[in-house]
């Protein structure tokens, strides 16, 4: 709760301060603002501070590690997207502020106990993305992904609206507590909980864009700035994963039934169509957004196995993910190329050694080669659900294997010889950025167990 | 004349005109059957003693942003040269899921049972603002405050995204 209120202020104040026409101030107030949010956070797992007495949001482990991680991921994407922000001075404040915002959101969905802040802090999540999508108002295709976002976005806030009415409807409660005792009271299954669930899960399923409803993805990812896609691919899943995840497990008592079945399919699709469409991508962010996509059916895996443990391997799988497309949106804001060609990464590494190094890392993690975070994440996942659905852990693994062929052409087109390459210029708040990458694809594996 | 009996013309009523908001060709008449609709479901919010909420429907919904749709549709040229056109593939498959919706839900309402609604619809002070406002301010106070949060958010982005940037217009 303080952290909200802390993250809310950050918020305001960088509005404010934003009229001085000094980004670097801006950027100042919003680092110092998410750090003390961090640094309260992990007071708070502590000595709980509980002056609100109010019952709809509660603070446990999970909180503070997603919120961490959230928060961090936050801290890189403003310390990289700063060169762009600071450009339009008018706007450095506003644009900073809406991701705080963002934010403000996740941290609601990674805490809350009942379905009125479940469903606003999907809100708060959401709509600033909707913004943020357009925010490059020069070009059209930023435009066109905003509309996108916003429509089939909103469209989905109502049929998850729906599905919570549903389910008052059977329940006449919105505490998660009451829900998951009502559900254990009752005799036979009621079809009107069931129908809401399905709406609710269809909504879910399409915040983190898996298959039946994933076609937003691409255009919305590659239309978006480069920063707001990293931030929707890493800040945005993981908290829409996280506040399910609670939802589903504490809520619903977790899913089974043809729920079961009905996630089995949608996460072999989603691996399959992610995949298979990644293979003939040119450009490097719809080559993200498919390999998000991707991801998304390996992490609904997590969502199959109930086990106390679950939020960790889900927390261990984003974790992982989110430094490579740090890394990655770090690279592309460096060669700053409007087509964002794969081509133009051509001999990106022998150009610029370092950061060619960090996104070979990037790629290398996101296929899973051992030493790697990645490597970690994947291993929880899949180990976590070998015994229970063996078939399904092969497919992944066969999805995983068609998967290092685009992310070694990237790496190829990266190391390949091109005597016209030109060096690009690292600026310094990128550099500080790829080292943290690096450390946390190098060393995050360490973390993961530490936490886990 | 019995309750149910205005009860069920009341929700007949609002399908009609919810259906010919869909059905009528012209825009500018299926918006004002979306005016009437919403005039409808507000009566519908009465029957459940929900007068607050029935005021706030009108005067946002019916009020402020019917005309915000009327100004839109005045804004658009709307003729029927380029209207999209959908193949009968997606039509035909449109028709059949939005059909299997259609019995999915009916098969659910039919036999449903609605917990905890009857007792409290029978209190008459029920949707009063003054107990809309101490429930507000006292048991739901955290999702109060905290929607503040998406309306500056919401407010931000809105300015963001409309006002003129001198640079763009050069």
């Amino acid at each position: 709760m303080e952290a909200i209120i802390i993250l809310f202020s950050t918020g305001i104040v960088s509005l404010f301060i934003a009229m001085t026409r000094k980004p670097i101030l801006v950027l100042l107030t919003a680092l110092i603002g998410v750090t003390v949010t961090a640094i309260v956070m992990s007071i708070n797992w502590y000595t709980p501070m509980q002056w609100v007495k109010y019952d709809g949001i509660e603070t446990d482990y999970f909180t503070i590690i997603y919120g961490a991680t959230a928060t961090l991921f936050s801290f890189l994407f403003i310390l990289i997207g700063y060169s762009k922000f600071s450009k339009e001075v008018y706007h450095t404040g506003d644009y900073i502020a809406i991701l705080i915002f963002s934010l403000c959101g996740a941290l609601c969905l990674f805490s809350f106990t009942d379905l009125f802040m479940f469903f606003i802090g999907l809100e708060i999540l959401s709509i600033p993305m909707y913004v943020m999508a357009g925010s490059n108002k020069k070009n059209l295709l930023s435009s066109e992904a905003a509309m996108k976002y916003f429509f089939t976005g909103s469209f989905a806030t109502g049929v998850l609206l729906f599905g919570i009415a549903c389910v008052y409807g059977a329940l006449g409660t919105f505490q998660l507590k009451e829900m998951s005792e009502a559900i254990a009271a009752m005799k036979n299954s009621s079809a009107l909980l069931q129908v809401g669930m399905i709406l609710i899960l269809a909504g879910f399923l399409f915040k983190v864009g898996a298959v039946p409803f994933h076609f937003w993805g691409p255009d919305v990812y590659s239309g978006s700035p480069n920063v707001v896609t990293g931030f929707m691919a890493t800040v945005v899943k993981l908290a829409a994963f996280c506040g399910f995840l609670r939802l589903f497990q504490l809520g619903f008592n977790g899913l089974d039934g043809f729920f079961v079945e009905i996630l089995i399919a949608v996460s072999v699709l989603t691996m399959f169509v992610g995949n298979l469409s990644a293979l003939r991508q040119t450009k490097l962010k719809r080559l993200i957004a498919y390999s998000s996509i991707t991801h998304v059916g390996y992490a609904l895996i997590c969502l199959l196995v109930k086990n106390e443990h679950t939020p960790a391997y889900l927390w261990t799988y984003f974790f992982a993910y989110g430094f490579s497309i740090v890394a990655l949106i770090t690279v592309s804001m460096i060669v700053n190329d409007e087509n964002d060609d794969i081509d133009r990464y051509k001999a990106f590494a022998r150009t610029n050694p370092f950061a060619g190094f960090v996104m070979i890392l990037a790629l290398l993690s996101l296929a899973g080669v051992p030493p790697l975070v990645g490597f970690f994440g994947k291993y929880l996942v899949f180990s976590s659900a070998i015994e229970q659905y063996p078939v399904l852990i092969i497919i992944a693994l066969i999805n995983s294997g068609i998967a290092i062929y685009y992310y070694l052409k990237v790496i190829l087109t990266a190391i390949s010889k091109d005597d016209n390459a030109e060096k690009s210029t690292v600026s310094p708040l990128h550099a500080i950025v790829l080292s943290i990458s690096m450390f946390g694809l190098i060393l995050g594996g360490f973390v993961t167990f530490w936490v886990n | 004349m019995s309750i149910d009996l205005i009860i069920y013309l009341l929700g007949g009523l609002t399908i009609g005109s919810a259906l010919m908001v869909i059905i009528s060709k012209h825009p500018v008449r299926s918006v004002l059957y979306l005016i009437l609709t919403f005039f409808l479901i507000s009566a519908n919010y009465i029957m459940l003693n929900a007068q607050f909420v029935a005021i706030v429907n009108i005067i946002v919904y019916a009020g402020a942003i019917m005309v915000l749709f009327l100004f839109v549709l005045m804004l658009l040229n709307l003729s029927k040269e380029n209207e999209p056109k959908t193949s009968l593939l997606v039509k035909v498959s449109a028709l059949i899921s939005g059909s299997l919706l259609l019995l999915v839900l009916l098969a659910v309402f039919k036999d449903a049972s609605f917990l905890s609604i009857e007792n409290e619809v029978s209190n008459p002070n029920h949707g009063l603002v003054q107990n809309l406002g101490k429930l507000l301010f006292t048991k739901y106070v955290l999702p109060f405050e905290v929607s503040s949060i998406l309306f500056i958010a919401a407010m931000v982005g809105a300015v963001l995204l409309a006002k003129r940037d001198k640079n763009i217009i050069e």
